[in-house]
């Protein structure tokens, strides 16, 4: 049996910014079954461009373990430039931009198995969930694992690039992945901690049927219950069907 | 909890320097006898004001997060960066970004990758040049930097409390700024109350002493008058120096005692390492 994807992509800027300062960035390949997120650094020069090349280059190609520094390398070629003249913007631009990456791509087997993978560097985290409950979660395990200081892909080549992680698992029809920029993924972890069902929350605000901007008013209101820290959100939901199922 | 304000252009900092200018800073570092004081001073403030630009620096523009100001304290008080006494001092970073004095294009030293060095030339912006003539207005200076404070609390109430950095290399000669360094520690925004860090230059070669947390380590009157004039360093600063490798325990105070050039550049970085949570 065939898989088809249904993919929901939700996004909102830190409060007091504007949807064109948003950093945090997707990509979503439906026909090659990748996806990315990706979410710039706000001290970077263009972190949100950046993060929206690296999101894209994913899926165009997915990185392996033993190719991912020649990845980067590739992608950094497609870094944004800058034309600007001033001092700050040339010694900004040398600094370059910096993004956290997390992508995932699915395979489905003749037999019908599918499979998935999944390349993290920093922050930005998946969720799998099978009949409402969470099996898996990846990169981060705990809500103390989110720093101000998250691992980064810079788009000059400065420091050493820091070590991705790998990861890989089965899933079934019907699954659900949540893919998750930084903030909202500790909320949702806080949230799961104190059985408050964060991934019934989340699916009431990126389902199909929702208008964009319940996702906005969603993240507003826990923004104001002081929940959520004040950061840009995104959140890409990817849910498994039958093909029937999806006509 | 205190200082865990978000900084942001509704809610930016405010980094107001005191700058001893008398007639002393115009002598070289001791043990370091080819740097005037004066010179080393202006560099570091300089440096700090690119690094502070550099952070806020998008390229849809430059992010005011930032509101600085300098009053030099020598003979008179001046102030720097295009600001005016009385209540004009603090300038938002913006407005620094896209006009220092000048651009000097000066050479340093980077290793080559070979096991030698180069030259490099860098763009290094000037916004303050070095002052020194006169007696020592630090009373003064502290006063005028009342009214710059409240008046910075009272427009952003919500913001991260005010910062003073204050560098001197020598004994006030108006009068005892303990007094009013006292009132201005009860000035306070919604997140805390505002904070005097302190820091003493060279005068003789030995090794800087930074921020200590107990009084009686120090042996002459002026030091302690210093030291009790400077604010303990908030949590994330008390970090902020263990991670640049100072053995600091709670309760430390921002003060830097005989300091040399280095000391004047990593006491300005981490009496200013608020800027985690930017927005």
């Amino acid at each position: 049996m065939s898989v088809v994807l249904d993919v929901q992509v939700r996004t909102t800027p830190k409060a007091g910014n504007t949807d064109s300062q948003n950093e945090d960035a997707a990509a979503i390949g439906s026909k090659v079954q990748r996806f990315a997120i990706a979410d710039g650094a706000s001290e970077g020069w263009q972190s949100g461009p950046w993060a929206k090349v690296l999101a894209t280059a994913f899926v165009r190609t997915q990185p392996e373990p033993q190719t991912f520094v020649d990845w980067v390398n590739s992608v950094r070629d497609l870094a944004p430039r800058t034309e600007s003249t001033s001092w700050y913007a040339e010694q900004k631009a040398a600094l370059g931009s910096f993004s956290t990456l997390l992508g995932i791509s699915f395979d489905t087997s003749k037999e019908g198995q599918i499979k998935w993978r999944a390349v993290a560097v920093g922050d930005s985290c998946l969720f799998q969930f099978r009949g409402g409950k969470l099996i898996a979660q990846f990169p981060i395990e705990s809500a103390s694992d989110f720093t101000n200081r998250p691992q980064l892909i810079g788009s000059v080549e400065m420091n050493e690039l820091p070590e991705p992680e790998w990861f890989a698992g089965r899933a079934e029809l019907r699954d659900v992945f949540y893919l998750l920029t930084d903030a909202l993924a500790e909320w949702f972890v806080l949230s799961s901690n104190a059985n408050e069902r964060p991934g019934k929350q989340l699916d009431q605000v990126t389902n199909v049927s929702q208008s964009k901007t319940s996702f906005a008013d969603w993240i507003k209101s826990l923004r104001e219950t002081k929940v959520l820290r004040n950061d840009d959100c995104t959140a890409v939901r990817i849910e498994l069907l039958p093909f029937q199922d999806s006509l | 909890m205190p200082y865990s304000a978000e900084i942001s252009r509704t809610n930016p900092a405010c980094i107001l320097m005191l700058i001893d200018q008398s007639k002393s800073m115009d002598e070289p570092f001791a043990g370091q006898p080819d740097k005037l004081k004066s010179e080393g001073v202006a560099d570091a403030v300089n440096r700090l004001i690119q690094n502070m630009v550099l952070k806020c620096a998008k390229i849809d523009g430059v992010r005011d997060y930032f509101h600085v100001g300098i009053i030099g304290y020598g003979g008179q008080l001046t102030t720097g960066l295009g600001g005016k006494l009385p209540d004009e001092v603090l300038v938002p970073i913006s407005q620094l970004a896209d006009k220092p004095l000048r651009v000097e294009n000066r050479s340093r030293l980077v290793e080559d990758g070979a096991g030698g060095t180069i030259e490099q030339t860098i763009k290094f912006p000037v916004w303050y040049d070095p002052v020194a003539t006169g007696r020592t207005l630090m009373n003064t200076a502290f006063e005028a930097a009342e009214l710059i404070v409240s008046s910075f609390i009272l427009s952003y109430p919500e913001s991260y409390p005010p910062i003073i950095l204050n560098i001197t290399d020598g004994k006030p000669s108006d009068a005892n700024p303990l007094p009013v360094a006292q009132r201005l520690k009860q000035l306070a925004s919604a997140d805390g109350p505002m904070l005097i860090f302190n820091l003493l230059l060279s005068t003789e070669p030995k090794p800087p002493i930074y921020f200590i947390a107990d009084e009686s380590l120090l042996l002459d009157t002026y030091s302690k008058l210093l030291y009790r004039m400077s604010s303990p360093l908030p949590p994330r600063l008390l970090e902020a120096a263990r991670a640049d490798g100072f053995v600091v325990t709670p309760g430390a105070r921002g003060v830097v005692f005989n300091a040399d050039l280095v000391a004047v550049v990593r006491f300005l970085d981490i009496g200013t390492r608020v800027t985690t949570k930017m927005r």
